[in-house]
């Protein structure tokens, strides 16, 4: 089969796929905005006159440890990973899915990491109240640098929302699981 | 018009058909043909086969879906005019570079003149798009069925365009190992 061929081919898929990609496309895209990122950036530049770079640099994530009251260390966690984390969203049957993906898969840690997901998460409506809250490990197995998380296991009534995630976790066979502290907003929409 | 309506008309051999049809569907069946072909004149005369092939089409044929009908139609005519421009080395939009990163995942084993193979083959490919997530599976669909370009989905999708390309490159590494396990590949 020719690569002319294998195009003629695909085609002639279903149409319900191809309907739905029209449906998707048509829907205002949700993004992920790193809101605490870019107004931290937008302070350090306005005060410190500082390169772009550097700003790159400070905005980089770091691990810090947790210790016990005295003083032994016994655990780390990942602070300031929002520019390293890429969260997108979507609905489908009114179920929410967010999509994790990490922007820099090869580096420590991220390519350790064999699943990952959401650990802390609010969901708030238009007026900024809360319909849900929760803080519990949800992870699942990584697909090269991608993951799709179910976050809410119940349908949600129609209306504008915004997905707020605190934590996200990764674990691999080896360690146990890394806290990652952020702060990733998504705006999402339940028809 | 609802598209049920429309196709009626075909069926009553009624030339406002194609007046309808021109008005619901004129813009979607003439960027599938601009996306493959890059060219709006040579877009426009795809659209123009496109209704005529709907016109002898309908009667026997009652689609179920028109949209994706007559998309698969102006794809089709968009496609041969493709070829017919490449014998003469012009033309061509998105064309080339999705024909490369399709031969990544090349069913090679698969001989499409043999009708059984090729609608085994076309099971097998709807079957595992069905596996992908609704919106990596509308990418996948976005790029290899309406020829859209990767800036053009990367903004229809929320996402970077590097996003899309990593995403895209997972999903042809995913369908090679798919098809392989099935024996389409050699």
């Amino acid at each position: 089969m020719t690569k002319e061929q294998f195009y003629e081919m695909i085609g002639n898929i279903s149409d319900n796929y191809i309907i739905e990609a029209k449906e998707i496309c048509k829907k205002k895209p949700v993004r992920s905005f790193p809101a605490a990122a870019a107004a931290v950036l937008a302070v350090c530049l306005c005060i410190t006159g500082t390169t772009v770079l550097a700003e790159a640099e400070i905005l980089k994530g770091f691990f810090k440890d947790i210790r016990r009251w005295n003083g032994a260390v016994i655990g780390s966690t990942y602070e300031q990973a929002t520019e390293e984390v890429e969260v997108q969203t979507y609905v489908s049957d009114g179920l929410l899915f967010a999509e994790l993906q990490f922007l820099a898969p090869d580096e420590f840690p991220y390519r350790e990491f064999d699943s990952f997901g959401i650990r802390s998460y609010e969901i708030t409506d238009e007026q900024g109240k809360t319909v849900m809250a929760e803080k519990k490990a949800n992870m699942n197995i990584l697909s090269g640098s991608l993951v799709t998380i179910p976050v809410f296991p119940d349908p949600l009534p129609v209306g504008s929302y915004t997905l707020h995630i605190y934590e996200l976790v990764g674990s691999s066979k080896v360690d146990q699981p890394l806290t990652l502290h952020g702060n990733w907003e998504c705006n999402f929409i339940v028809e | 018009m609802e598209d049920g309506k429309i196709v009626n008309l075909y069926w009553e051999r009624d030339p406002n058909a194609i007046k309808h049809t021109a008005k619901k569907y004129g813009r979607y069946c003439t960027s599938i043909a601009f996306n493959i072909l890059g060219n709006v004149q040579d877009a426009e005369e795809c659209v123009s086969d496109t209704w005529l092939s709907a016109w002898n089409a309908m009667p026997v044929h009652r689609p179920q879906v028109l949209s994706a009908f007559l998309g698969k139609i102006a794809r089709n005519h968009a496609f041969n005019r493709y070829r017919q421009n490449h014998a003469d080395k012009r033309g061509g939009n998105e064309i080339p570079a999705i024909l490369d990163e399709l031969s990544e995942c090349l069913p090679t084993a698969c001989r499409v003149e043999q009708e059984t193979e090729y609608k085994e083959l076309l099971q097998t490919i709807n079957s595992f798009l069905e596996t992908l997530p609704p919106k990596r599976r509308s990418i996948f669909v976005c790029r290899y069925w309406y020829s859209d370009s990767i800036g053009n989905i990367a903004r229809q999708h929320g996402m970077r365009e590097n996003s899309v390309s990593m995403t895209l490159c997972r999903i042809r590494a995913k369908l090679q190992d798919y098809l392989k396990e099935r024996g389409f590949m050699v």
